[in-house]
């Protein structure tokens, strides 16, 4: 960009790749992955940290990397609660039971019951985040529930490949059910909603009996798909397979 | 925390330092934002795995017709999911642009889907910097996930 003459800044969330890549003007913050502006509706902290990054636009000689000194608040110093984060609404367990069937009704239960969590979300925030698939929620479920017991349809999406759509899915899938948990009281924290999703929900289960059937499969696309694109790395600890 | 460590040590490419392009005041700059969040509107095609292509965002786009295709599932969506902001943020820009700390926004701004080799993004940065100059931009905001 600077080469073609556009001034650039950079905010980073890690430092090694800044120092190794040296970008001209980098801002390097605390925050955790996914944050760069740090502190979802806190206009007054992205101003902060917006404000810093554009500063340096100011700087004429480069590589320029500052360490901006501001980190974003626990939780605690957010809500003065100490105690861990629990769904405080009761869905079902995952069922014991791994019928084809019964697994099918407990997942559409589950996406019921969060229902009016998630409209009440959408209409809090005023937009949803859900829709990389374009599938409706219930039909993402349905496509990928069709995998976890070996079967592999045609993708749902005209001109989609099926492994994206499955992906773009299970993203969806996730998505609702943390926008859902987000309109609640209590704060939850990512790693709150990583667990709980992948720990707790049928749900996550599924994912699990998605990703053993991704990595039974010859194909590359899937062998990627199980591997990479189902369960974060942080969350393999709840693997059935472990 | 084992995510940073495993990023941390990703190959990352040394690239020969750029220089500081000059520039006027920030108060009369127009900005854009770039980010690799892999961000598209909804009726834009998605980003698949290690795609080097670009999305536009017109800056006068609704917030709800946003959303994230970005591959790697290793960092946080819930901040996103509550407030566009803490990713894009293109209200805070506009309120800057209105309280005359920047000179205005730009109309329109880029995403890219940053799970993928830098280099193989360059070709596509080079045209966006033609695109950029058009629309008068000179201060871009680079925003990773």
């Amino acid at each position: 960009m600077e080469r073609e003459g556009i001034p650039t800044v950079h905010i980073s969330l890690i430092r090694e790749h800044s120092e190794k890549n040296r970008t001209p003007r980098t801002l390097w913050v605390t925050f955790e992955l996914g944050r760069p502006l740090g502190v979802p509706n806190d206009a007054e902290f992205q101003r902060r940290v917006l404000t810093s990054a554009l500063d340096l636009l100011g700087s004429t000689e480069g590589p320029v990397l500052i360490d901006y000194m501001e980190d974003a608040p626990t939780k605690r110093e957010r809500s003065n609660d100490e105690d861990p984060w629990v769904c405080p609404i009761s869905l079902a367990s995952p069922v014991p039971d791994k019928a084809e069937r019964t697994v099918d009704n407990a997942l559409t239960r589950e996406i019921n019951d969060l229902a009016p969590w998630y409209e009440l979300a959408t209409q809090k925030t005023g937009r949803s985040t859900v829709g990389s698939s374009s599938l409706e929620i219930l039909d993402a479920a349905t496509f990928v529930l069709s995998f976890r017991t070996g079967g592999f349809p045609e993708s749902p999406i005209k001109g989609a490949q099926v492994d994206r759509v499955l992906k773009w899915a299970c993203d969806d899938i996730k998505a609702y059910y943390y926008e859902a948990m987000l309109a609640q009281p209590g704060a939850p924290t990512s790693a709150d909603l990583d667990e709980w999703f992948f720990g707790q929900t049928t749900a996550g289960s599924v994912f699990f009996d998605v990703q053993r059937e991704c990595l039974n499969k010859d194909e590359e696309a899937y062998q990627l798909i199980g591997k990479q694109y189902l369960i974060p790395r942080l969350q393999q600890h709840w693997s059935p397979l472990d | 925390m084992p995510e940073r460590g495993f990023l941390e040590n990703m190959p990352i490419p040394e690239i020969e330092d750029a220089p500081c392009v000059l520039g006027p005041p920030l108060k009369e700059r127009r900005v854009a934002i770039i980010t690799t969040a892999g961000l598209t509107t909804r009726k834009d095609s998605r980003f698949g795995m290690g795609s080097s292509d670009y999305r536009v965002i017109p800056a006068d786009l609704d917030s709800d017709a946003l959303v994230m295709s970005h591959a790697s599932i290793n960092y946080d969506r819930s901040g996103f999911q509550q407030d566009l902001n803490v990713v894009f943020p293109i209200d805070r820009l506009r309120e800057l642009a209105a309280d005359g700390v920047i000179g205005s926004v730009a109309d329109f701004h880029y995403s890219f889907m940053g799970a993928t080799d830098p280099k193989t993004l360059e070709p596509a940065a080079i045209e966006l910097a033609v695109l950029l100059k058009k629309d008068a931009v000179d201060a871009v905001l680079l925003t990773p996930v």
